[in-house]
């Protein structure tokens, strides 16, 4: 463990799971056999719970249907909660995280490793690695439309259909994310012909036009390709070509850039925008590079630890960045024309998610710690109808004006 | 790739010669040749040493083992053998033959009995290997686990042992004598031999069936769960693809490939015949013949015999490799 651990680590969530975990005498840095095994059976009692409760078929719409809370949003997280049940205990991947994301706007989600990013945008396909990752509690509103199905409620052979269809993902590897036994015209076809119903002749010119779309030169030839003759760019150029192909409302993209150099990030970012905007969709921007960020996105999402910490138009996080986490990443940025000996660093490290204690995760490494940040974890404050923070240091500034994104 | 497949043929040729002159070398380092086992080890044989030297002559066995390898090789006029290099192997000792008529007398048996197992537990050990991994640690895991494995742990004859002991002699469902047909059989019509002897082969398969499953279904299964965790599986996922187009159309596909080299590895096999199995059963199959030429010291049926096994296995070698390219796209043969 990382960090110092009082004896109350358990029971202060209020996420309503019913997890149990065993308590730990003294501040133990390591597992004793017992208490391994005492973890080894807990989880298996709530794999075995989680897994059940998914296996029920011929679930009824009503279950799942809900109310969006903002018509004009096309995802709304709910104080969603997944954690990883691990030999090590209880993991909060996604600890309580609430934001939503507008119809046809660009949502960044900014965060160090292993802050939960990415274990958000899988709870919101369903693609936890399971049974060790579930899904405990909270909701995530999906708007359709006409009516509004809550994704952590669908039973899988619902899900399959708004898989791809209605909510696409871009993954951060382009060179693992293929198949590499397949052909790249039959793996585009394939996500066609699940989706349209369409014959194999207007799969493929479909398939080509998406090549052309995306920038590829010469699509007839690519669509007779492997994945493994093609250079990264144009693999990961091939996987937004998929995501794109049945017109989703929703592309979920997963640094999309990471494993790309940097002249062929800015065309992918290029072509995501230009897209965006043919197909008038939104775009839950996965990234841990705020220039990215700064860039595409109309929101920002600032993740710590499994919860969101600040959220805010990219102008307010930008420009008035208000938790100390966040002020920490604007400097730990280069900018050009600004000389420095070196380059400012947060110290420490992302805490582990196991067992957190129940006060701001972030104290450890704050530099701007008070009194205060000792008692329980921050609740947030809303500074501005769009920009909120969880940090004590600004209580007493609210504005009560609007609740926007609340 | 016509250049390659010469290559790796003409390597198989050396190859051969070298497993040869080992086993050449390692027969006639084994205690006790076959004119001694055969003439000599009766105690009431009144063999003079002149006649004993007449006979390894004969046989000869009074050779050096290196002149006798290169006789055995290339033929001698007084043998009248055209040697192993013109695939004259020679005459059994033991079954005083041709050893290439022996084998192709015998092999046909044991590729039956081999081949029936195989259809019956290599398509049923995928499907329970990919089973398991998606279930992993699940009941249905554990369970074909367990069952597998004590499948392996069996050694043949203790497994033979213990399904005649239950199905012929306990149940008295399958005929306790040994061979491939019933005693009480007079004057069979070609059907009822056939049935018969069907009949008698069921054990020994079943035998095979269970020994075998195991590490099949093993193999299949980590190559599953490797292929499972693979990120162009979430992707297929995140399509919106049915879980079974997802395990048995993208999954499945991947983990072929390294299933091609266990199907190829196991042609050798194919017509190699079981020793043991073949012996325990008395089914006279290529596995007993050679085990009992073994036995007697028959220096030209093994000779021939564990060529023939080399050449198999040369050839199934080369078929992996070739089988590669066929399921896996990125492979390219080029030299």
């Amino acid at each position: 463990m990382l960090f110092k651990k009082s004896n109350t680590t358990q029971s202060e969530s209020s996420d309503g799971s019913n997890v149990k975990k065993p308590s730990r005498k003294g501040n133990a840095h390591y597992l004793t056999a017992k208490e391994s095994r005492e973890i080894a059976k807990s989880n298996a009692r709530a794999m075995r719970e989680y897994e059940k409760k998914k296996r029920v078929k011929n679930v009824d719409e009503s279950v799942y249907t809900c109310q969006m809370q903002d018509e004009n949003n096309i995802v709304e997280f709910d104080d969603l909660h997944t954690y990883f049940f691990t030999d090590a205990g209880v993991s909060k991947a996604v600890d309580g995280v609430t934001f939503s994301i507008p119809k046809g706007a660009t949502v960044g989600v900014v965060g160090e490793s292993g802050c939960g990013k990415s274990v958000t945008s899988l709870s919101l396909m369903q693609l936890v690695q399971a049974p060790q990752g579930q899904i405990v509690g909270g909701s995530i509103r999906f708007n359709l439309g006409d009516k509004a199905y809550d994704i952590t409620k669908m039973p899988m052979s619902e899900m399959q259909k708004i898989r791809g269809k209605q909510i696409a993902m871009i993954f951060q590897e382009p060179m693992t994310s293929l198949n590499p036994v397949f052909r790249i015209g039959y793996q585009i076809d394939e996500m066609i012909l699940l989706h349209t119903g369409c014959t194999k002749e207007e799969a493929k010119a479909r398939s080509i036009e998406m090549l052309k779309l995306v920038g590829i030169a010469a699509p007839e030839r690519v669509y007779r390709c492997y994945p493994h003759e093609l250079s990264g760019g144009m693999r990961q150029r091939v996987m937004i070509a998929i995501a794109l192909s049945c017109n989703p409302r929703l592309i979920i993209a997963d640094e999309p850039t990471t494993a790309l150099d940097v002249t062929i990030q800015a065309q992918i970012l290029d072509l995501l925008r230009e897209i965006k905007d043919k197909i008038d969709g939104s775009i839950m921007l996965i990234t841990h590079d705020l220039g990215v960020i700064a860039e595409m996105a109309d929101y920002v999402v600032v993740m710590y630890a499994g919860r969101v910490i600040e959220a805010g138009t990219t102008e307010e996080i930008f420009h008035n960045p208000l938790h100390p986490y966040t002020i920490g990443l604007q400097k730990s940025k280069p900018v050009v024309k600004r000389k420095v000996e070196r380059l400012y660093n947060i110290p420490g490290q992302v805490p582990n998610p196991i067992d957190m204690p129940d006060y701001c995760y972030f104290k450890e490494r704050c530099d701007r710690c008070i009194e205060k940040c000792n008692g329980e974890y921050p609740h947030f404050i809303q500074v501005s109808p769009t920009h909120r923070v969880s940090c004590y240091l600004y209580e007493g500034q609210e504005n009560k004006g609007g609740n926007a994104d609340e | 790739m016509v250049k390659y497949v010469i290559k790796r043929l003409l390597l198989g040729v050396l190859i051969l010669f070298c497993v040869s002159f080992i086993i050449y070398m390692l027969l006639r380092m084994m205690p006790g040749d076959y004119v001694t086992r055969t003439f000599t080890a009766n105690p009431n044989s009144e063999l003079t040493e002149e006649r004993i030297a007449q006979l390894m002559e004969i046989y000869g066995l009074s050779d050096t083992p290196v002149v006798g390898y290169f006789k055995w090789l290339f033929g001698s006029a007084e043998t009248g053998s055209h040697g192993a290099i013109l695939f004259d192997f020679g005459t059994s000792f033991v079954y005083g033959d041709e050893v290439t008529s022996v084998i192709a007398d015998h092999m046909w048996i044991s590729f039956a009995l081999t081949l029936f197992s195989l259809i019956l537990y290599f398509p049923l050990a995928v499907f329970l290997g990919i089973r398991a991994a998606v279930k992993q640690y699940g009941a249905f895991d554990y369970a074909t686990t367990v069952l597998t494995m004590i499948g392996i742990s069996f050694p043949t004859f203790f497994f033979s042992a213990i399904v005649v002991r239950v199905f012929a002699f306990g149940l008295g469902w399958f005929d306790t004598s040994l061979g491939l047909q019933s005693s009480g059989l007079i004057n069979p019509t070609w059907w009822e031999l056939f049935i018969d002897q069907a009949w008698h082969l069921v054990l020994p398969i079943f035998v095979v069936v269970v020994l075998s499953i195991g590490s099949v279904m093993r193999y299949t299964r980590t190559n599953m769960l490797e292929v499972l965790n693979a990120d162009y599986i979430r992707t297929a996922r995140a399509k919106g693809l049915s879980e079974n187009a997802v395990v048995y159309k993208h999954a499945f596909k991947n983990t072929m490939i390294p299933m091609v080299t266990v199907l190829a590895g196991i042609l050798p096999g194919l017509f190699g015949g079981s020793m043991i199995l073949e012996d325990f059963f008395g089914i006279p199959g290529i596995g007993k013949i050679a085990y009992d030429a073994m036995n007697a010291g028959d220096i030209p049926f093994v000779m021939g015999y564990n060529v023939f096994i080399a050449f198999l296995t040369v050839i199934s070698m080369l078929l992996t490799d070739i089988m590669y390219v066929v399921v896996d796209p990125r492979v390219k043969i080029t030299k």
